[in-house]
């Protein structure tokens, strides 16, 4: 695809990295404010298809690789997470696995690190979430493609 | 569509709607829930979990097991979606 005037790319290059910003603060602040993975990772999405599509994406095998791979290792975090909770539980008599009993110390409620399980949580559901809305904006970006290259006529 | 058809989805509708009615004036009012699932999860989700906001709390602690399988069902969709149209883009 190609990029858009030269308007939208200086405010987009203005706009994304403060986009960027917002969706990082939710995203490590779920354990103390409003917001938490889910919600971050839609705005960080938004921030990179708002660059994409100013400078124009192409939608290739590196893309594509790239975008799993990220959303792979969010997803590896959260798990990591869990089954380090869940071995606890299995030495000490089965339960809630995705509880946090002890095995990540909780520490000042209020800082950043603390909260235990919370954090690398929201941090992995946001790469993961952030990852995923991007893969589907690469396959719109692809249906426009493939309409126009068969729209112009070969 | 004939005048029948309209009647029986009017009358559905209308069904729905008392019950609907009916079931949001049964909920407790704003400010008087304490007692039901609030007043377990209120209490004790700052010792518990060392987090100020409790939703977040619920949501990745207590019912840890239904957001995990919606990640992985978000995982999946885009997953299938990529899988799906690189089929297209080699033909």
């Amino acid at each position: 695809m190609r990029g858009m005037s030269i308007i939208v790319k200086t405010s987009s290059r203005l706009m994304v990295p403060l986009i960027l910003i917002l969706g990082a603060n939710i995203i490590f602040h779920g354990h103390l404010t409003p917001g938490g993975g889910f919600q971050g990772g839609t705005i960080v999405a938004a921030a990179l298809t708002l660059y994409a599509l100013a400078y124009g994406a192409s939608l290739n095998l590196k893309n594509i690789e790239r975008v799993e791979a990220a959303k792979s290792i969010g997803l590896a975090i959260i798990g990591l997470v869990a089954l380090a909770g869940a071995l606890n539980e299995f030495i000490r008599g089965f339960g809630n696995f995705m509880q946090n009993r002890g095995v990540f110390p909780l520490g000042i409620p209020g800082w950043i690190f603390s909260a235990g399980t919370l954090l690398p949580f929201s941090i992995g559901e946001g790469l993961n979430v952030a990852m995923g809305f991007m893969a589907v904006i690469f396959v719109y970006v692809m249906l426009m493609e493939f309409e126009l290259k068969e729209g112009s006529g070969e | 569509m004939r005048a029948k058809e309209i009647a029986a989805m009017l009358f559905l509708a209308m069904v729905i709607l008392a019950f609907a009615i009916i079931f949001t004036l049964s909920f407790p009012s704003f400010g008087s829930g304490r007692g039901l699932a609030i007043g377990y999860y209120l209490p004790r989700a700052l010792e518990d979990t060392g987090a100020l906001n409790v939703v977040t709390t619920i949501v990745w602690d207590y019912r840890g097991y239904d957001t995990l399988g919606e990640t992985t069902v978000f995982f999946a969709a885009a997953i299938g979606a990529l899988l799906l149209f690189r089929r297209r883009e080699r033909e």
